[in-house]
């Protein structure tokens, strides 16, 4: 019920959830909060009308691949442009951009030696999941620079409440459910939905002892990340290892259909740990 | 960073395209267009890289592109300057959602999801679309970006009062239209004339004030 005091608290209500109210008042606050239901309320369904919010602009400006490939391909150009102003002597120039294409070129042949031992394991291996993708080297290639790229960026997450998780099932098309890392110590973030290989995964954030790690949540019939991996036995349970660009994957695959896929700057052996640990 | 504290271009590229989600985000607001919202992103970062010496290292690299991005879209996208909205000026009461009662506010939100139930949430896209330029951007920039009062007032050329009043306004707009959808669509029910009723609480004790005042 409204009180008089309410009065005075209602126009603080919004510069506390803001977090703009000095220590002295964020107290008072608090407080009358306890004692007014119907503030508590007005603030409860202030929080709630934010994070609706929160979730409608995120998912309505999407950030798609192209669109980021747009954006890094003009500031590229730009930054060449400024390099070229900055160094006029075409001379060095030219060796700039030789020196630009060495480092192009080196990933060019690890692709190349990773999808020819891709290949191979898909001319030997029975277990390898049978889909268009798995069988276009290129695209298992890009399906891993996906798993990776969007692991190294630091985009914040769609939202951090993990009761939400239910509500991106439809688009990833399994259910979402974020593994408990607790034993390991790590720090829940929040998640995102991202493209991998033309279908759309979770991608659940936490950090563990400074690192940062990615676990995404994808229909494993779909989106074959362990056809490129090697397969290790952790407790007797199958998982998919893996490194890129000094990131490792882990990847593994429940009954139901559920592939869950680890992208971190630790160790394979640690990483395979944790994704065994998922149930 | 370099020994000037000026970002390198490959720092600033890595740590702007960080930020592509938010200034889309909000360029998707002002312009209501995607093709026009990515272009006015695009604008953003190059001018942004091309200035980007300004930027004081240590403060929010997001509410300086979002300024940028607000400097691009007025000056190229909208000649005229931002909407000034007809509803500026003191509130008159701070109290004026009292009509909702705690319990309507409840039937309002999903509790369990922290959000609001998926009927309203469906719609708050709308509404926000719907709220006068102003108004949309204070909400966003703070909802959905989470800058400070200052950024936003900085961003938006205003004192951070006003900030204040247009958050406060265009909340309670948003408030009002969620509370009528949720009535059209059997949402809330009777209990919210209850909640009109409880209100000579304060309406006693703005008489009693009053009278005071005057005696």
């Amino acid at each position: 019920m409204t009180t008089p005091t309410c009065r005075h608290f209602v126009p603080l209500l919004e510069p506390f959830r803001d977090g703009e109210l000095s220590p002295a008042d964020v107290v008072d606050v608090e407080a009358h909060l306890v004692e007014c239901e119907r503030c508590a309320e007005r603030l409860r369904l202030g929080e709630a009308m934010r994070s609706s919010l929160k979730q409608f602009v995120r998912a309505d400006a999407q950030v798609t691949e192209s669109f980021e490939k747009r954006i890094a391909l003009a500031l590229a150009a730009e930054r060449e442009r400024e390099e070229r102003l900055e160094s006029p002597a075409e001379a060095h120039g030219r060796m700039l951009s030789w020196r630009g294409i060495m480092p192009i070129a080196a990933a060019a042949a690890v692709v190349l030696v990773w999808a020819a031992s891709a290949n191979n394991r898909t001319a030997d291996g029975g277990s390898v999941a049978k889909s268009d993708i798995a069988s276009s080297p290129a695209s298992v290639e890009k399906l891993i620079d996906e798993l990776v790229a969007n692991h190294q960026r630091a985009t914040g997450p769609q939202f951090t409440e993990q009761t939400l998780l239910p509500q991106l099932e439809p688009e990833v098309g399994v259910p979402v459910r974020a593994p408990n890392f607790k034993q390991y110590g790590a720090h829940w973030e929040g998640v995102s939905v991202v493209p991998v290989s033309n279908q759309r995964a979770a991608s659940l954030r936490y950090r563990i002892a400074g690192h940062r790690l990615t676990v995404y949540v994808y229909d494993a019939s779909r989106v074959p990340v362990r056809s490129t991996l090697q397969q290790r036995l952790v407790r007797d349970e199958p998982v998919y290892v893996g490194s890129r660009h000094g990131v490792s994957i882990a990847a593994t695959e429940r009954n139901n259909g559920v592939g869950y896929a680890i992208a971190t700057d630790l160790n394979k052996e640690e990483s395979a740990e944790l994704v065994a640990s998922i149930y | 960073m370099n020994r000037t504290g000026r970002l390198t271009s490959k720092a600033f590229e890595a740590e702007a395209l960080a930020e592509l989600s938010a200034l889309l985000g909000v360029a998707t607001r002002v312009t209501k267009n995607p093709a026009d919202a990515q272009d006015l992103v695009q604008d953003t970062l190059l001018k942004a890289m091309r200035a980007r010496e300004q930027f004081e290292a240590g403060t929010n690299l997001r509410a300086w592109l979002i300024r940028i991005l607000m400097n691009t879209f007025i000056n190229r996208y909208r000649r005229g300057g931002l909407e000034r909205s007809v509803l500026e000026g003191p509130d008159a009461d701070p109290l004026a959602d009292g009509w909702i009662s705690a319990q309507t506010m409840e039937s309002m939100r999903d509790p369990e999801a922290q959000a609001l139930r998926p009927m309203l949430a469906s719609e708050i896209g709308r509404a926000l679309d719907e709220l006068p330029e102003d108004y949309r951007l204070a909400v966003v920039l703070s909802d959905v970006e989470e800058l400070s009062y200052k950024e936003i007032a900085d961003i938006m050329g205003c004192p951070i009062g006003t900030v204040m009043s247009r958050l406060h306004r265009g909340r309670r707009l948003l408030k009002g239209r969620l509370y009528e959808h949720a009535r059209a669509m059997g949402i809330v029910g009777p209990e919210a004339e209850v909640g009109a009723k409880s209100e000579p609480v304060v309406e006693l004790d703005r008489y009693r004030a009053r009278k005071a005042v005057s005696s």
